[in-house]
C-alpha cells in the first residue's frame, strides 16, 4: 500500500477516504479455515436409553473454538418434528478444544408421554463460527410397557376427515379375551404415510398432507386403523402490500408502536455510513392518514441504543428504554403524550439500579417492566412505580437465574420473561395463582426448550398460547406453549422458516393470525386458529409473506430486515432495522 | 465510475504481514475489534465480535499474550466472554462465558498462564463485585472471587505475583495472591474514600512500575493519579486532566500517559517527580484506553465519542508531543492493545 501511496499519492488519497467511508461491520476480512473436529462415534443407537455421552476430538493441527454442540429438533421416521422432544447437550459449547484434544459430550433425551411408540432420530452438531464441523446422528425408540393382554382393539372418536392442521382427538377401547374392557392399557399409535401427519401417544392426530392417512392404534398384537381423508385449510392466498415506507437512512432502526394516530420508533447502534449516527433517538411519525406517515418530531437522549418504546393503554405516557449512554448512566426515558405528535419530557429516570442498560420496556397499568441488562442476580427484571411518572421508583426486582433476561410482556397479571437460556418464566403478578403482585413477583412456572434462546414472546389468553422466538438458531423456529395451566407450560408446537430466524410477533387474536418478523425474510403471515399441534409450517397455514425490500442483510445500508410488526386500524407496521418504518397493508 | 471501482476494493483489505506491528481496538456498539496499522491508523481488518445478533454486545477489553502468539478481548453485555485469538492471523480459537456481571479490562500474568477479568458490575454500587479468574491454555474459568465494589481493571504485578484490582466504587485497591488468589491487602486510594457505591475518587485503571514497587492509580473522580506503593503507603498524587481513565508508563518508566476522559486530552506525567509534564489535547470526544508501543515512542489512545460522534483511535509522539494521526475507529471505542506481531514459528524474547 505504501509503495502504491508514492506512486501514485491523488489516488491514494481518494482510496484512503473511501476507505474510511467503508467504515461499515459488514468488510470483515477474516480467514476462517475449517477444522477438522471428529465425533466418535459417529451413530449412536440409543434403544430406549435415554442418556449417553460421544467424545468430540479435535482431528486438526490447530486450536479450534468455540465449538458449538448443537441438536436437531426430534423427528420421526416422516421426518415430522416432535413438539417437547428434545435433546439436551452438555456442554452445550466447548471454549476450545488444542490440536489433538478432545471432550465427553453427555447427552440427555427429553422424550414427552404424548410421543406415541417408534423410532425417532436426531442429529448433533459441532459448529466452529456458524459452520458445522461435524455431525453424529442418534435414533432412539418409544415403547411402552406391556400390560394386559389385549384381543381386540377399536379405534374411538376423532373423525374420517379433517383439514390440514385441525386435530382429530381419538381413542381406543380394548378388551381381553371375554370382551371385557381393559382401562389401563397402554396404546401405540403411528400414522401412515408416515409424512401425512403426526399423532400423539393420546392419539391426537394433526394432518399434513392433503391424501389419506391411516392412523394406526396398536396394543399387543391387536390393531386398529381409520382411514382419514385430509383436505387442504384452504387458507386464502394473500398478500402483505407495501402501502408506504419512510426511510430512516442515518439509523438503525429498532422497536416501535402504534398509538392512536401516531407511531413511534426506535434506533439502535451506529449505522456505518457517511452520516450515520447512533441510537439516541425517537422518531415520532403523524399517521393520521394510515398510509402515509409524516415526521412530526423526535426526541432526542443520551444513548446509542433506544432499542424499545411502548405507549401506555391510555395513550398518556411513552417509555423508552436506552443503554450505552454518554455519561455512563441508562435507564429509560418517561414521555407526556399531552400532544401526542409532539411528546414532552417527563424524565430521565437513571439510577445506579439500571446503571447496565435498559433493554425492553412493557408498561402495565401504573407499572412498568423494565429488562436490565446482565446474567446476574442485580440484572434481569425490575418493576417500576409510574403512578407519579415524574418520580418513577423501583418496587420489586426478579431474576430467574441461568442466563440473562432479554424481553418481558405482561398481561392477566402473568408475566412472561424471555429469559433466553433459561427458557420462559411466567410470573405471577396479581393473577392470584402463586400469590404474587407486582412488587412481589413469584414464579409460577416455567420452561426452557433445550438449545433454544428465548428471546420474545406473547401471550394470547383466549387460546392459552404463548409464541417464542429464538432470534439466534437458524433454521428459524418460532415455539408455541400450551399455558393453559401456566404451572406447567408445555411445548404443543412449532413454525419454521429456513434462511433467517424470526424476530417480534404481533397477533390479530380476533382473527386468529400471527405476524410473525423474520429479519432478513420479511413479515409471515400465519393461521393460527384452531388448536395448534406439530409444526404449523406444514400444514398449510401460510397466509402471505412481505418481503418488502428485498433480499439483503441486516445491518447494511438497504434490503429486508424486519424487527417487529405491529397490527394498526388495519394496516401491519413494520419497523426494519435498515430501512425504516414500513406500512403494509394485509389483503386476504 | 471510479469510484464504484474504487468502493468495490473496500470490502477486500490488505492482507496483513506476519511481522507487521498492529493496534487492536474494540468498539463498543458495533460489536467488533478493529486491527489497525499503527504507522498511519488505516484500518487492516475487522473482526466481529457478535456474541448475539442484532444486540449490542459491547466489546470492552483488549490485550495481548505476553509471549505475542495470542490476543484477547472481553464482550461486557448479555452473556459477558472472553474471546481468545491466534495473533498471527486474527483467528478466533476460543471464548469462554464468563459467570459474572460483566467483564471489563484483562490482566494477564507475566508467564501467560493466568487472565483476570473484573466484572464491573455499577448495578450493586454498594455491593462487591467479582474478577473472573481464567486459565488462558483451555480457557477455564478457576475462579470468581468477590472483591470489591465496582471492579473495572485488575493488573498483574510485573513478578506475577500480586494483582491489583481498582474498585472503582468503593474507592480502594485490593491486591489479590494471583496464585492462591487470597486476598493480602486493601488499602484506600486517598485520604478520604467514601463509602461503597459513593467513591470519592473512583479509581479506574493501575499501572505498576518495572520493578513492581509502585503502582498507579487513576483517579476519575479526582482528576488524579496517586502513586501508591505495594503495601498501601502513599508516594504522592499528581493533578492531570479531568475525568483519567485508562493509564500507561513507558517500558523505561519515564513518562506515565493518562487518557483524560472528561476533557479530550492526555497528560504526560513523570512518574518520579509526580508532575504533569504535558497535557495533549487529542481532538476527540472521551478519550478512554491508552497503549504504548514497545519502543516507548507513542501512545495509541482510543476516544469513545458520544453518541453523537464516531469513535477515534490516536496516536501521538511522546517525545514530540504531537498527535501524528487520528483516525475515525467504531463507535464506543474503549479498549485499546498495541503487538509488534511476529513470524510464525518463532517466540518472544
Amino acid at each position: 500500500m505504501k509503495a502504491t501511496c508514492r506512486a501514485v499519492p491523488v489516488l491514494c488519497a481518494v482510496l484512503v477516504m473511501l476507505s474510511a467511508a467503508c467504515d461499515g461491520p459488514d468488510d470483515g476480512a477474516i480467514a476462517e479455515p475449517t477444522v477438522q473436529l471428529v465425533f466418535t462415534p459417529t451413530t449412536l443407537a440409543l434403544g430406549e436409553e435415554r442418556v449417553a455421552s460421544i467424545e468430540l476430538r479435535n482431528a486438526d493441527d490447530r486450536a479450534a473454538g468455540p465449538v458449538e454442540i448443537v441438536a436437531s429438533t426430534v423427528r420421526d421416521g416422516g421426518e415430522n418434528a416432535i413438539p417437547g422432544a428434545s435433546l439436551a447437550v452438555s456442554p452445550s459449547e466447548i471454549p476450545t478444544l488444542a490440536a489433538g484434544d478432545s471432550r465427553v459430550i453427555a447427552l440427555d433425551l427429553s422424550v414427552p408421554e404424548s410421543v406415541a411408540d417408534g423410532e425417532y432420530r436426531i442429529d448433533v452438531e459441532a459448529r466452529v463460527e456458524g459452520r458445522t464441523v461435524a455431525s453424529f446422528g442418534a435414533t432412539f425408540s418409544v415403547t411402552r410397557a406391556d400390560g394386559p393382554v389385549v384381543v381386540a382393539l377399536e379405534i374411538t372418536g376423532g373423525g374420517s376427515a379433517s383439514e390440514q392442521g385441525d386435530v382429530l382427538e381419538f381413542g381406543a377401547t380394548a378388551r381381553d379375551g371375554q370382551g371385557t374392557v381393559l382401562p389401563d392399557v397402554v396404546v401405540a399409535w403411528s400414522v401412515e404415510p408416515a409424512s401425512a401427519g403426526l399423532v400423539t401417544s393420546r392419539g391426537e392426530f394433526v394432518g399434513y398432507a392433503i391424501g389419506p392417512a391411516s392412523v394406526i392404534a396398536h396394543a399387543g398384537d391387536a390393531a386398529d386403523t381409520v382411514e382419514i381423508a385430509v383436505s387442504s385449510r384452504d387458507v386464502p392466498a394473500g398478500i402483505l402490500e407495501v402501502r408506504a415506507h419512510r426511510v430512516v437512512p442515518e439509523r438503525y432502526t429498532s422497536d416501535h408502536w402504534e398509538s392512536g394516530d401516531v407511531a413511534f420508533t426506535g434506533t439502535w447502534g451506529c449505522r456505518a455510513v457517511t452520516g450515520g449516527m447512533c441510537g439516541n433517538t425517537l422518531y415520532v411519525w403523524d399517521i393520521t392518514t394510515r398510509d402515509s406517515p409524516v415526521l412530526s418530531d423526535s426526541v432526542l437522549v443520551d444513548a446509542r441504543v433506544v432499542n424499545d418504546v411502548k405507549v401506555s393503554a391510555d395513550g398518556a405516557i411513552a417509555i423508552i428504554t436506552h443503554e450505552a449512554s454518554g455519561d455512563g448512566s441508562n435507564g429509560i426515558t418517561l414521555l407526556d403524550l399531552s400532544v401526542p405528535h409532539h411528546p414532552s419530557v417527563i424524565t430521565r429516570f437513571a439510577p445506579a439500579d439500571l446503571a447496565p442498560g435498559v433493554h425492553n420496556v412493557w408498561i402495565d397499568g401504573t407499572h412498568a417492566y423494565l429488562v436490565v441488562d446482565g446474567a446476574v442476580p442485580d440484572a434481569g427484571l425490575r418493576v417500576i412505580d409510574i403512578a407519579d411518572p415524574t418520580e418513577p421508583r423501583i418496587v420489586a426486582s426478579f431474576y430467574g437465574g441461568g442466563s440473562f433476561l432479554h424481553d418481558v410482556v405482561v398481561r392477566d397479571g402473568l408475566a412472561f420473561l424471555s429469559h433466553w437460556t433459561a427458557g420462559l418464566v411466567i410470573l405471577d403478578v396479581g393473577a392470584g395463582i402463586a400469590g404474587g403482585s407486582p412488587t412481589l413477583p413469584v414464579e409460577a412456572g416455567r420452561i426452557a426448550p433445550a438449545g433454544y434462546r428465548v428471546h420474545n414472546a406473547w401471550y394470547w389468553p383466549d387460546a392459552g398460547y404463548v409464541f417464542l422466538g429464538d432470534e439466534i438458531g437458524i433454521p428459524g423456529q418460532v415455539l408455541v406453549i400450551d399455558v393453559t395451566d401456566p404451572t406447567d407450560p408445555k411445548q404443543v408446537a412449532s413454525f419454521a422458516v429456513e434462511g433467517a430466524a424470526p424476530h417480534n410477533f404481533w397477533i390479530d387474536e380476533a382473527s386468529a393470525v400471527a405476524y410473525f418478523a423474520w429479519y432478513e425474510n420479511g413479515v409471515h403471515a400465519v393461521d393460527v386458529s384452531g388448536r395448534l399441534l406439530g409444526e404449523l409450517e406444514k400444514q398449510g397455514r401460510r397466509i402471505a409473506h412481505g418481503q418488502y425490500d428485498g433480499g439483503g442483510t441486516c445491518l447494511s445500508t438497504a434490503g429486508t430486515c424486519a424487527w417487529a410488526p405491529q397490527l394498526h386500524d388495519g394496516h401491519v407496521y413494520v419497523s426494519d432495522m435498515n430501512g425504516g418504518l414500513w406500512v403494509l397493508r394485509p389483503n386476504f | 465510475m471510479l469510484a464504484v471501482v474504487l468502493c468495490a476494493g473496500c470490502s477486500r483489505q490488505p492482507t496483513p504481514t506476519d511481522s507487521a506491528a498492529r493496534l487492536y481496538v474494540t468498539s463498543g456498539v458495533t460489536d467488533e475489534v478493529l486491527r489497525l496499522d499503527p504507522s498511519d491508523g488505516s484500518i487492516v481488518s475487522r473482526i466481529p465480535l457478535e456474541r448475539r445478533r442484532d444486540e449490542v454486545d459491547e466489546p470492552h477489553g483488549v490485550a495481548v499474550s505476553p509471549d505475542g502468539r495470542h490476543w484477547y478481548a472481553t464482550v461486557s453485555h448479555g452473556e459477558p466472554t472472553l474471546w481468545k485469538f491466534e495473533l498471527q492471523e486474527d483467528r478466533l480459537v476460543g471464548r469462554v462465558t464468563l459467570p459474572t456481571a460483566g467483564a471489563a479490562r484483562i490482566g494477564i500474568t507475566p508467564d501467560g498462564r493466568r487472565a483476570f477479568v473484573p466484572d464491573y458490575d455499577r448495578a450493586r454500587p454498594g455491593e462487591p463485585g467479582r474478577v473472573a479468574v481464567v486459565q488462558l491454555e483451555d480457557l477455564t474459568v478457576v475462579a470468581t472471587p468477590v472483591v470489591c465494589a465496582g471492579p473495572h481493571h485488575a493488573a498483574v504485578d510485573p513478578a506475577g505475583e500480586l494483582v491489583a484490582v481498582a474498585c472503582s466504587l468503593g474507592d480502594e485497591i485490593v491486591m489479590l495472591d494471583s496464585e492462591t488468589l487470597t486476598e493480602r491487602a486493601r488499602f484506600p486510594v486517598g485520604p478520604n474514600p467514601g463509602p461503597a457505591g459513593r467513591p470519592n475518587y473512583r479509581p479506574l485503571n493501575v499501572a505498576w512500575t518495572a520493578d513492581g514497587e509502585v503502582l498507579f492509580v487513576s483517579l476519575h473522580a479526582a482528576a488524579a493519579v496517586r502513586a501508591i506503593r505495594r503495601d498501601g503507603t502513599a508516594v504522592g498524587t499528581v493533578e492531570v486532566g479531568d475525568r483519567p481513565a485508562q493509564i500507561a508508563l513507558t517500558r523505561d518508566g519515564a513518562t506515565l500517559v493518562v487518557a483524560n476522559r472528561g476533557d479530550a486530552s492526555i497528560s504526560l506525567v513523570d512518574p518520579h517527580q509526580l508532575t504533569e509534564r504535558a497535557r495533549i489535547p487529542v481532538g476527540a470526544a472521551h478519550p478512554h484506553g491508552v497503549a504504548i508501543d514497545e519502543d516507548g515512542v507513542r501512545a495509541y489512545v482510543t476516544c469513545e465519542g458520544t453518541p453523537e460522534t464516531r469513535g477515534r483511535a490516536v496516536a501521538v509522539d511522546l517525545d514530540t508531543e504531537r498527535v501524528l494521526w487520528s483516525v475515525a475507529a467504531g463507535a464506543y471505542t474503549l479498549g485499546v492493545a498495541s503487538a509488534r506481531g511476529r513470524q510464525a514459528g518463532t517466540e518472544r524474547p
